[in-house]
């Protein structure tokens, strides 16, 4: 029904385009300077894409360009010793298994009415050598195209997909093609950025236009990035044309057995493809779009495509979930999943946040994962927080819940020195991508948020997004922005956090207290020296002391366990109700704060309303005077029961 | 109705022999406190002076648990160490007893502290033995259990519904096979005590052959006492759900635990009476 409804939409759209197809954008919004135009063909029978395409590049560099490099991704799953492949530490698997290898080939590439650049084409690798990777490959141009010039190119290639691998493939029927044709490099000033294919680093491209023909089985359904503008029929066959402008990179997916949800939320339509076993989630994933475009919409800044296609890939092919693509993202979704359980709300949400940071911001990701990775984690927190609940927007279930901060936090305590975040991707050290470009991150934004205010923070966003939406921002560029909107200079807080790799933990190291010891020995009075404590004789003493009301001495010592120095208020708070806060700057490892009361202290914390979430460890910034078992005696309660169910079950079968 | 009266019998056994009831409960309970042991002393460290502790009262215990995870793996790894070496003896020493309830039951003697542990005695090298070729049986089970499920895999096809209730019926199946081997143990251990058993492999091959020639009345006495235990446990847990975790709350949560928890030895104390009552009627 869906479906039916899907394809009559369709075919009013595309009797109202004109045969030139749909312009989105009246004027550009990118430089567009890496512009596609394809007609390929899919093979369901060979597995194999076969096309040519046309690259118009230009040159906006300050630099003349004598090579043109290109990314050849595909050719990641072409054998077992790519760089991809070693990295990931597989013999192929799956790949291998199934003799079922991918690879993409270039027959031939020539400047358009020019030379053929065939016989100069070869395979480099600038980030390790490896002679069997051939994900980049260079072409030496008979002339050099110098700054401002047009370059056109024509290339004939074929892709042979693999078995569905790494977000990529196919399974029976069902298609996923990204990263699957030759795609020009970055050219900067200081020369071109053209990264081989790792296990851990996904996208950097120019912005451009995508005018896409794609011949495929008619039976197919399709979702990809950008908009359908015509379609042709020709026997078993259609043509299919789609357009995508300012965008970096062009993903697409086909597969018969499609269903189609779709909604129109403030322009922007929203289309789901799923598999019928995920009709339970199809409105949770509609609604987290919705929420997403909204929220995003008004913190970073307004999307401006008409379209953004979700997906929730069928069973076999899992591999393809939870990827995000300029106007299409990958989300995932199990049949019946609990709603307490927001799996496919947080992969959605943070796929299509990513359409804003990877897609409009275009930062760098092999070299700097954190600009879009962490960043979008950290509107991923935001948002699910906001739409969940900062303490079920994890998972709930039976009282037991967790929210999505916390959960990002745990994986970072577990490690919190591992290494630093600004290093390329490939670099890190065994399982530190995800914990350096997401978790860290996230949680160095969030302190910073907590130590300039969630209005600031937000203005922060606002400003980097605007600023560098469709173009390609440093870290440092987001740090000016920072020091730019608060109006002071946080280097020294990045300079620890994002380029150093210690750790920030404070620790309430003691507390004390006690009635203030009475008062002995010789005082100066206005009647002379008096000696305390007075004995015998109580008439002739100066005991005007003793009517000052009774004193409590408190101790509290702090600790700096970690080696990050940020200033961190100190809050005591005795059994009267009476409280006392103090900032120390965190410089020295330790300070000790004495102060006499009329009451005794209760107890003392450090960072007391947890804006630290950096701190690796919250258990140890809080100290009470009176121990607090409660929590202990009801745990120790539970895990007993817990023990003893198991060993009723171990004594079942013996 | 030999069922029914079986079923009755072993309950008015268990009834009569509390003592005995009351050894397995207090046995499990000794064993659970030195097990958690390390976790109360880990999380004391933890949170015995802490703000955060809190949290754990106020439903946010997973993000405690983030903490005890983080900061205490050399408590979880003595945990873990120590679950398993306090398992294994606790599995013996359950070996041991259940040769002193087998023989009280089956031949209808009052538990006393002597007579059972003189019987417990006697038959622990038997039943000791008999766990080791139980052992056999779970696994068949097990590779039973395994086959069909591969089985089940090619008959699902791509439909993740079909995956999940196809894998419902096969672990149903392991359940079955789990509770088939348990029974035809239980039915050897009653053999052996009756019948002063000593070769344990011929036993088991008897107690089989006693278990299919009577299969509608040991299912299904079997069946009535799981699903006696199972009334037992919605009993608990429907109230214990409402239990708040807040001051002397907490305490009654412990009481009401450890009420299940001696109920729940008893229903295991019931499947063997019981067994032991219905063989003592269908077999002269």
């Amino acid at each position: 029904m869906k479906q039916t409804f899907f394809l009559a939409v369709l075919g009013v759209i595309l009797a109202l385009q004109p045969a030139s197809g749909q312009i989105m954008f009246k004027k550009p919004l990118s430089p567009r300077n890496a512009s596609y135009t394809m007609d390929i063909t899919l093979n369901t029978e060979t597995k194999q894409i076969e096309g040519s395409e046309t690259l118009v590049w230009r040159n906006i560099t300050s630099r003349p360009a004598q090579e043109l490099q290109f990314h050849l991704y595909m050719n990641a799953f072409k054998n077992n010793k790519s760089t991809f492949m070693k990295e990931t530490g597989s013999s192929g698997g799956k790949l291998r298994r199934e003799k079922a290898w991918g690879w993409v080939e270039i027959h031939s590439i020539r400047i358009s009415n020019g030379p053929d650049l065939t016989g100069s084409l070869v395979y480099i690798q600038p980030d390790d050598n490896n002679s069997n990777d051939q994900t980049v490959a260079k072409v030496t141009l008979p002339a050099p195209v110098r700054p401002g010039s047009e370059l056109c190119v024509d290339i004939d290639f074929t892709t042979q997909l693999p078995v569905v691998y790494r977000r990529n493939g196919y399974y029976k029927d069902f298609f996923f093609a990204s990263q699957w044709f030759p795609k020009v490099g970055v050219l900067e000033d200081a020369g071109w950025n053209c990264h081989q294919f790792h296990a851990n680093s996904e996208f950097y491209s120019d912005y451009g236009v995508y005018d896409v023909s794609l011949t495929l089985p008619k039976e197919m359904i399709i979702g990809s990035t950008g908009i359908p503008v015509k379609t042709t029929v020709n026997d078993s066959l259609q043509t299919i044309r789609i357009r995508a402008e300012d965008v970096h990179d062009f993903a697409w997916t086909a597969w018969p057995h499609w269903q189609i949800a779709e909604k129109d939320h403030n322009g922007v339509k929203i289309i789901h493809l799923y598999e019928k076993d995920h009709s339970s989630t199809v409105d949770r994933t509609l609604r987290a779009m919705e929420m997403t475009l909204d929220f995003m919409n008004s913190w970073a800044g307004s999307y401006p495509y008409p379209r953004i296609t979700v997906i929730h890939a069928p069973t076999g092919a899992y591999n393809v979930n939870g990827m995000e693509y300029p106007m299409f993202i990958t989300g995932g979704s199990f049949w019946n999943v609990p709603e307490s359980i927001k799996m496919t709300e947080n992969v959605t949400v943070h796929e299509f946040g990513h359409n804003w940071f990877y897609g409009m911001v275009g930062n760098n990701e092999f070299e700097e994962a954190w600009l879009d990775e962490g960043i979008n984690s950290y509107a991923e927190c935001r948002m699910m927080d906001e739409f969940y609940g900062k303490e079920t927007s994890m998972f709930e279930f039976r009282g037991f819940r967790t929210g999505e901060l916390p959960f990002q936090r745990l994986n970072y305590i577990q490690s919190p020195r591992r290494d630093r975040i600004l290093r390329p991707a490939w670099t890190y050290i065994g399982g530190g991508y995800g914990t350096l470009s997401y978790q860290k991150p996230v949680l160095m934004l969030w302190t910073l948020e907590n130590m300039v205010t969630r209005p600031v923070m937000d203005k922060i966003i606002h400003t980097y997004f605007q600023r560098w939406k469709f173009r390609h921002p440093h870290s440092q560029d987001f740090i000016d922005v920072v020091n730019e909107v608060t109006g002071e200079d946080y280097t020294w807080y990045f300079d620890q956090v994002l380029k150093g790799s210690g750790d920030l933990d404070f620790r309430l190291a003691s507390v004390w207290t006690g009635r203030d010891t009475e008062p002995a020995g010789m005082f100066d009075s206005d009647s002379g020296m008096v000696r305390y404590p007075v004995e015998n004789d109580t008439t002739d003493a100066d005991t005007s002391g003793s009517e000052q009301p009774e004193m409590f001495r408190s101790t509290v010592r702090v600790q700096r366990k970690g080696e990050i120095i940020i200033p961190v208020d100190i809050l005591l708070v005795f059994e009267d109700g009476d409280s006392l806060t103090y900032t120390w700057d965190g410089k020295e490892r330790w300070a000790r704060y004495r102060v006499e009361h009329p009451s005794k202290l209760a107890w003392a914390a450090v960072d007391p309303e947890g804006k630290l979430v950096l701190d690796t460890n919250f258990a140890n910034n809080s100290k009470t005077v009176e121990p607090r078992k409660g929590p202990v005696r009801y745990i120790t309660s539970r895990f007993i029961m817990f023990i003893e169910t198991a060993l009723q079950v171990m004594g079942f079968l013996g | 109705m030999k069922i029914f009266n079986a079923f009755k019998t072993g309950l008015s056994q268990v009834l009569a022999n509390k003592k005995m009831w009351l050894l397995f409960f207090v046995i499990q309970f000794v064993f659970a406190l030195v097990i958690v042991r390390p976790l109360c002393v880990g999380l004391d460290e933890l949170v015995g002076h802490s703000l955060t502790g809190q949290e754990i009262l106020s439903g946010n215990g997973a993000n405690v648990l983030m903490e005890y995870l983080a900061h205490k793996g050399d408590f979880i790894d003595a945990q873990k160490s120590l679950f398993l070496f306090m398992g294994i003896l606790y599995l013996i020493v359950i070996i041991f007893l259940k040769g002193g309830a087998v023989a009280c039951f089956t031949r209808g003697e009052k538990y006393s502290n002597q007579q059972f542990f003189r019987f417990s005695g006697e038959f622990f090298g038997r039943f000791f033995r008999l766990f080791f070729i139980s052992l056999i049986y779970f696994l068949a089970a097990v590779l039973i259990f395994a086959g069909i499920d591969a089985l089940l895999k090619t008959l699902t096809g791509d439909s993740e519904a079909m995956k999940v209730l196809m894998k419902v019926i096969s672990l149903a199946l392991l359940v079955f096979l789990i509770f088939l081997v348990r029974m035809a143990v239980d039915y050897a251990k009653i053999m052996t005590v009756k019948n002063d058993e000593n070769k344990m492999i011929k036993t088991s091959f008897k107690a089989w052959a006693f278990v299919l020639r009577h299969p509608a009345k040991t299912l299904g006495l079997f069946y009535m006492t799981f699903f006696f235990g199972l009334l037992i446990w919605a009993v608990y847990y429907f109230p214990g759900a409402l239990i708040p975790a807040a001051g002397l709350w907490i305490a009654m949560m412990f009481i009401w635990q450890q009420v299940f928890a001696f109920m729940r030895n008893g229903v295991n104390l019931l499947f063997l009476s019981s067994q032991a009552a219905l063989y003592n009627s269908v077999k002269p």
